[in-house]
């Protein structure tokens, strides 16, 4: 037996200028199943609480709606003040009589006709309120963190400074991503090892993280809170507790291959570390490259050598030729991906040699070039014939802002970094002259602008605005054809280097996004749930996104990011079980025939398939079950199930019926 | 109940000049807040919607529209959030495929197309949400009250006649041999254990009947027949079938191309595994309803059903065919003017006595219990009078949206002769038309009311 | 001697102008958007009496598929329950053939026995029954095998015999005179020659439905072999629609289903169908007849056995309109004699 309360606010004569409370009131007696109706100047002020909580407790109210504000501006106040006063919130409703009827209609009258016609309807919904609670996830205190780059070692020392476990998993044998590549960073020109290294260290020595280098993700089954994941420790064949990084084995190894740390732009050993500050300091022996060519086989079993030299010189014995890749499991509560970006292929840089000529390179491997621990220690020299670059060309935006021939969108660090090496360049070469072709300057960030400036006036970088056509080669010189809009001019540039800003994309992560099951944009980066106001959250609940993965980016938002991923993260982590609002979706199972178009158009994954079975184990049918956990409210589900066997809580077919059936006009009393 | 709410509806109306009653089904996160800013900015409007409160449009079922019109309202406006803005990602761009198929069967059934409205009216666009209220009220109050919904007086019994085509693409064709063959595949596969039932047809009691047999010996095969008076589709029994059968041997059926169709859409919806079903198809020619080419048969060109296991009989591989008769026919319907249509369409459900064949016999009604029996709450009403009637056959429509594959048994079987088939023919050209969607054709082709481009059609304010 | 009369076809038309001049309502076989069906007419023309059968059965005009019994209102402080009035008008079911007017019987039997059902019990007072004699047969007629007859009279208040141009007119009830009252005196008296050829086209029209009778043992017969497996091959095609039920002339199972909001509705009995799988669901959600094969059963026992054993008499008429309809050809009559050929061996 229902037993409504109803409050009629004046709001002041916010809701009594047009509205009459009395009329509304008087109405609101007749209604079937209210038990009381009060009105009063101000609901929302303390006295005007009081009078709900009053009749809460002395009249025994199974439910109460407040005639008043939107629900969107008081719906919180008034149902904390039911709660407090014993009942549960959920069977609080508000009718907006302010906004939606005093505010925007002209004729008193008519104003309170719909009002008491609103206020009809909200009755009607509140008498099949239920008590609702918040949903109780419980959350495994451990996060994991895809990508060992400076994005996620940011990421996972944040969460385990604040004192949570976790997990960092890296496929290179090594942290440090792309930054470990770079030389020095803009705008300060900070050595990046210099800065990066420390933080590998840390994370390397951390007693909340448990570092996984040369290892990559698996599987992950679960849900928010309560993730399961299965890692791929890859061999190394080299035990990681006796190696000493003492380097013996590499002069002796005979396999020798191009280094994809430098960009193939050097060789390295089938044993190699790669580089020398590399984190963990252990030495890998890459099967593919190893003259042995069985070292992969699965079985483990009797093997026959061909090569055992870098065992014969090891002097701790740390190589294990029968090492097995382990699957590691590991139970988590969120997941940061930080899983980088890698720069856009040759085939976009066609016309400007890219690929045919050995001396047009891309900017990481001007990176590497310009780096102290890169293949010409540091001295710029040309791929083709070591000789010091006098005359280098840059192009920027090479496949960015390209809708045609590449992506549309911009690579955001290119202006950056093409001044950098423009700057150090003239740094390390003093006679050499650095010229640039741009469309724009994108020098945003704190000292960005100032930065290119230097470049540009203390090193005479010489900046031309407009595009190369193409790029040729004659007897070991470049030409670069391009136009200076500006002078509107053709210009033709000799050079001996030519460096491209080639566009940004993501790392290769088709498989993790499969696996994860995020959804990437069109151009592969992973989806953020809103651009502006949820930039690190994915739609899969307890999934956060961190760096260039997500988007390109430079280190300084790279790092902010990927400390909100980690703040997010900790948000679930911090709490001993996830709330979450319990309007959600439910299944009524006996009712459920098993199509699952619910599941098709969820857009959490929250419906999942539940098998039905006899006593004897055969199965019967497959039902949908949401969860809870995943499941936000929206009642997608509901809308495309057929024979009405899903339903949202609290906004319910027989909520939406009895509204529907309440805007009656005979009993709203006739206009004044 | 919608008598009586008309009748204090118009009771009222005469005490009170009529003022256009307007349904507003809107989403909490945009049109709502909408709604509200409508209210900080003081921009008044109309005081004649009335809205109910979602947390997203995708939640909006067609049956709440046709509530609201049985309940009174003169229109009914459903608004969200911009397409690509939802809340909740998606539910918009469900919302929008939804109503707009919805809509175009409303149209068609003659309910006049100002009294349906879409919007999307985001939460800062308050200005909009009162020209919205302001616009539908005015065009709403030019057009009238609705009045009694879906009880049009329908003086004397004349009815619009739809034009018949003028000849048939095919004539009768002999199909004594192709019973033979027929017997013969049954009694093997009975026999050698490829399945242990065959669904096929026999000769009923009164002449030229052709009914449904389950076949369980070979010998019983020899009442096996194959003719063009085997309309029947016999896939309606399958998924019951195989799972009174689980482990015991497949079920073979006798189908026709149009009744494997539905084959695929058990397959897209867990009904059924293919691997259970043995599909023998019979070469077809088209079939017969009291000596006339039934209407599906004129465009079909296939025969034979794809995917058959065993396959009965050959057809001719260039076979004459014309375009299905029913395109002339809604479009002579769409010629008229709504209220014209509304009497026709009205006329046909005031027979309906809703006996449910039309879905007894549809394979792709198989809900445990159909919509149509659910009283908490009771959408559709129980009564074979007008209300009740238009909402079952709207929601038969919609529900059979995308699923249906056109094999116009429910025609075929209506006592009362209701051309629902028009209707589901209706629903599938706006599906092709607007979505590029053709049923029955591909199981991994998810069913058009489930998915969405985000740059689909429709018609919003 | 039979009170009977020879009418001129000029006759017949005037009778029914009268009819219909006389402020009641006339409800013949008339074209409805290609169908025939029993509606009120407006004039002698649109009475179609030379016709095999109508669709469905004329009973919706003494048992609606849809009857509202009262709507409810909330007033003030008070629920206003409010009964329409019935409209009193006298109705004339006019040209039914034998085996509707027997179905009609049946319905009476059901309504009206006992405790009389209010709303049947009134429009039926108010009803007067004209039946139509058959000259030919159509396929799937079989009254002669329950029972019935071309020319029976069961539940007719008068009945009319189409022969050789002209119709004879005999009254069966005292409400069949009452209606003849006034017009009677001017048509000539029917001889007793008219009723021996009436009686002899009678007896073709039943050799040519050719159906032996089923004995009415069988009722017991039946009833006797409720658990036989044979009951789940005989209802396997049984789809579970309503045609069947609501085409019948004797059918008379309802429902009543409210619909309303909280603030007006109504209360309405509608037609249901034992074929129907939520018939006999309980509230718990037990259904005693769980499948299609058990429903179907129970349709023909309630129509061969249950209603034989009580009443005397078989309740299906023989009309074969549930042959025609039902989307899978279900032949209630052939289903009846294989089970008892079953049962008996």
């Amino acid at each position: 037996m229902s037993r409504v309360g109803v409050f009629v606010c004046h709001c002041g004569e916010n809701i009594r200028r047009k509205v009459d409370p009395v009329q509304v009131a008087e109405f609101a007696r007749r209604l079937p199943g209210v038990a009381l109706v009060e009105d009063y100047p101000y609901m929302c002020s303390a006295p005007g609480q009081k009078k709900v909580q009053e009749a809460i407790r002395e009249q025994g109210l199974t439910s109460v709606v407040v005639a008043a504000c939107s629900p969107h501006l008081h719906e919180p106040t008034f149902r904390g003040a039911t709660a407090e006063a014993g009942m549960n919130p959920f069977l609080c409703e508000m009718a907006n009589i302010r906004e939606q009827c005093a505010w925007v209609t002209e004729n008193g009258g008519a104003a309170t006709q719909k009002a008491c016609e609103i206020v009809a309807t909200m009755v009607e919904k509140a008498k099949r309120d239920q008590a609702l609670y918040p949903i109780e996830v419980p959350v495994t205190k451990r996060a994991l963190v895809i990508g060992g780059g400076v994005a996620g070692i940011r990421a996972a020392l944040d969460i385990a400074n604040a004192g949570h476990a976790v997990t960092l998993v890296e496929r290179q044998p090594t942290l440090g991503g792309n930054m470990a590549r770079l030389s020095e960073t803009f705008p300060t020109l900070d050595c990046s090892q210099c800065i990066l290294t420390p933080l590998m260290v840390e994370a390397s020595r951390h007693p909340n993280l448990e570092l996984l280098t040369y290892a990559e993700v698996e599987e992950v089954s679960g849900y928010v809170g309560n993730f399961q994941v299965k890692i791929r420790k890859k061999a190394r064949y080299v035990n990681e507790e006796l190696c000493t990084g003492c380097d013996d084995c590499v002069p002796a190894c005979p396999a020798t291959v191009p280094n994809e740390f430098d960009l193939n732009l050097s060789w390295r050993k089938a044993i190699y570390i790669p580089f020398p500050q590399a984190v963990p300091a252990i030495y890998t022996l890459d099967a593919e490259a190893c003259v042995n060519a069985n070292l992969a086989s699965q079985d483990g079993g009797y093997r026959v050598l061909a090569c055992e030299r870098c065992s014969q010189v090891c002097g701790p014995n740390a190589i294990e030729y029968d090492q097995q890749p382990e699957i590691l499991e590991r139970d988590v509560g969120a997941i940061v991906l930080a899983s980088g970006y890698e720069l856009m292929g040759a085939e976009q840089a066609q016309e400007y040699g890219y690929g045919r000529y050995p001396d047009v390179i891309d900017g990481l491997e001007f990176e590497r070039l310009l780096s102290a621990s890169g293949p010409t220690e540091g001295l710029p020299r040309r791929p083709s014939d070591g000789e010091v670059p006098k005359s280098v060309v840059f192009i920027q935006c090479v496949g960015s802002r390209d809708p045609k021939g590449g992506v549309p969108y911009c690579s955001r660090i290119c202006c950056m970094y093409t001044a950098k090496h423009a700057l150090l360049l003239r740094h390390k070469v003093h006679d050499s002259r650095a010229v640039v072709f741009y469309m724009d300057i994108r020098a945003a960030g704190k000292g960005y602008e100032e930065f290119v400036q230097q470049a540009m006036e203390e090193e005479h970088v010489l900046y031309v605005r407009g595009r190369v056509s193409r790029v040729t080669q004659h007897g070991g010189k470049l030409r670069v054809y391009g136009t200076d809009t500006l002078s509107d001019q053709q210009v033709e540039v000799e050079a001996d280097l030519v460096v491209l800003a080639t566009a940004v994309v993501p790392a290769p992560n088709s498989e993790l996004a499969r696996k994860l099951r995020v959804p990437t944009d069109t151009y592969g980066f992973f989806q953020e749930v809103h651009p502006k106001l949820r930039p690190v959250e994915t739609l899969t609940a307890g999934l956060f996104l961190a760096g260039s993965a997500q988007a390109p980016k430079d280190i300084p938002d790279t790092v902010a990011q990927a400390s909100a991923a980690a703040s997010k993260a900790l948000e679930l982590l911090s709490r001993p079980v996830l709330e979450r609002e319990p309007n959600v979706a439910r299944v009524d199972e006996a009712a459920c025939i098993g199509c699952f178009d619910c599941e098709r158009v969820c857009p959490y994954r929250a419906i999942e398939r539940q098998e039905i079975r006899d006593r004897e184990g055969n199965l019967v049918r497959t039902v949908a079950r949401v969860n809870e956990a995943m499941c936000e409210g929206c009642g997608a589900c509901t809308g495309a199930c057929r024979v009405r066997a899903v339903d949202v809580v609290g906004f319910d077919d027989e909520q939406v019926f009895a509204q529907l059936g309440a805007f009656v006009p005979e009993f709203a009393g006739a206009p004044a | 109940m919608s008598e009586s709410v008309a009748t204090v509806a118009s009771e009222n109306a005469g005490a009170v000049a009529w003022e256009p009653r307007i349904v507003a089904l809107v989403c909490n996160w945009c049109t709502y807040s909408g709604a509200d800013m409508a209210g900080t900015s003081r921009r008044g409007h109309a005081a004649n919607a009335r809205i109910v409160r979602f947390l997203c449009t995708g939640r909006l079922d067609p049956l709440f529209v046709v509530k609201a019109f049985e309940n009174g309202a003169d229109a009914v406006i459903a608004s969200g959030c911009h397409p690509g803005d939802c809340h909740y990602v998606q539910g918009n761009y469900l919302a929008r495929r939804r109503l707009t198929v919805f809509r175009s069967l409303m149209e068609f059934l003659g309910l006049d197309p100002r009294r349906l409205h879409f919007a999307w009216v985001s939460a800062s666009e308050g200005i909009k949400w009162a020209a919205t209220v302001d616009q539908v009220t005015e065009v709403v109050r030019a057009l009238g009250p609705v009045g009694r919904w879906a009880a049009p007086p329908l003086e004397g019994l004349e009815q619009f006649a739809l034009p018949e085509p003028d000849a048939e693409p095919r004539a009768s064709t002999d199909t004594a041999g192709l019973t033979e063959q027929l017997r013969e595949a049954a009694a093997a596969l009975l026999a050698e254990g490829g399945a242990s039932v065959v669904l096929g047809y026999a000769e009923g009691s009164l002449p030229g009947q052709r009914v449904p047999i389950f076949v369980t010996e070979p010998a019983e095969a020899a009442r096996l027949v194959w003719d063009e008076s085997c309309a029947a589709n016999l896939t309606v029994y399958l998924p019951d079938a195989v799972r009174r059968r689980h482990g015991d041997g497949k079920v073979a059926i006798v189908v026709k191309a149009c009744d494997a169709k539905a084959v695929t859409g058990f397959l897209r919806e867990n009904q059924l595994v293919r691997e259970d079903v043995v599909l023998v198809g019979v070469a077809c020619e088209g079939v017969r309803l009291e000596g006339r080419l039934a209407y599906k048969c004129y465009e079909c060109a296939e025969g034979v059903p794809a995917g058959a296991d065993v396959v009965v009989g050959e057809v001719a591989a260039a076979r004459a065919t014309a375009p299905d008769p029913r395109d002339a026919q809604i479009a002579a319907l769409e010629a008229l003017e709504p209220a014209e249509r509304w009497e026709y369409w009205q006329r046909q459900l005031d027979r309906c006595i809703r006996c449910y064949a039309c879905r007894a016999v549809c394979p792709l009604c198989y809900c445990g219990t159909c919509v149509a029996e659910k009283n908490q709450p009771q959408w559709i009403s129980k009564a074979a009078d007008g209300p009740g009637n238009t909402a079952w056959n709207v929601a038969r429509a919609m529900h059979l949206a995308g699923r249906c594959v056109g094999c116009d048994e429910c025609a075929r079987v209506c006592p009362s002769e209701i051309r629902l088939d028009l209707l589901n023919r209706r629903v599938a050209q706006e599906l092709q038309t607007s979505f590029g969607y053709r049923a029955g054709l591909d199981a991994s082709v998810p069913p058009p009311l489930t998915t969405f481009r985000p740059d689909d059609p429709g018609e919003f304010l | 001697m039979i009170l009977g009369w020879r009418l001129t076809d000029a006759e017949r038309r005037e009778w029914l102008e009268r009819l219909l001049g006389s402020g009641r309502r006339v409800v013949a076989p008339t074209r409805d958007g290609g169908l025939l069906l029993f509606r009120p007419i407006a004039s002698p023309d649109e009475a179609v009496l030379d016709y095999g059968n109508t669709r469905w059965s004329p009973k919706e005009h003494l048992f609606p598929r849809a009857e509202e019994l009262f709507s409810y209102r909330l007033t003030a402080d008070e629920v206003k329950l409010e009964q329409r009035a019935p409209d009193a008008v006298e109705q004339v079911l006019f040209g039914l053939r034998p085996c509707d007017a027997a179905g009609l019987a049946r319905l009476d039997s059901v309504f009206l026995d006992g405790a009389p059902d209010a709303s049947y019990a009134e429009r039926r007072s108010r009803t007067f029954t004209v039946s139509l004699a058959c000259d030919s047969a159509r396929p799937e007629c079989f009254c002669t095998a329950v029972g019935g007859s071309p020319g029976g009279t069961d539940g007719s208040d008068l009945q009319l015999v189409h022969l050789d141009g002209s119709w004879l007119l005999r009254a069966l009830t005292d409400k069949g005179v009452q209606l003849v009252e006034t017009v009677s005196a001017l048509w000539e008296q029917a001889t007793d020659e008219d009723w021996a050829a009436a009686k002899e086209c009678q007896r073709a029209v039943e050799e040519e439905i050719a159906r032996t009778p089923l004995a009415a043992e069988w009722a017991g017969v039946l009833d006797g072999a409720f658990g036989h497996p044979l009951w789940a091959a005989v209802g396997e095609r049984c789809l579970g629609c309503g045609v069947c039920a609501y085409v019948c002339p004797s059918c008379s199972c309802f429902d009543v289903d409210d619909n309303g909001s909280a603030f007006c509705g109504t209360r309405c009995r509608l037609w249901d169908s034992c074929g129907f799988a939520s018939f006999t669901k309980h509230a718990s959600g037990h259904n005693p007849r769980p499948d299609q094969p058990s429903r179907y059963r129970q349709r023909v026992l309630h129509k061969f056995a249950y209603y034989p054993l009580e009443h005397g008499s078989f309740m299906c008429v023989g009309c074969g309109r549930c042959t025609v309809l039902c989307p899978v050809g279900l032949d209630i009559q052939q289903t009846v004699r294989r089970v008892v050929e079953e049962a008996l061996a």
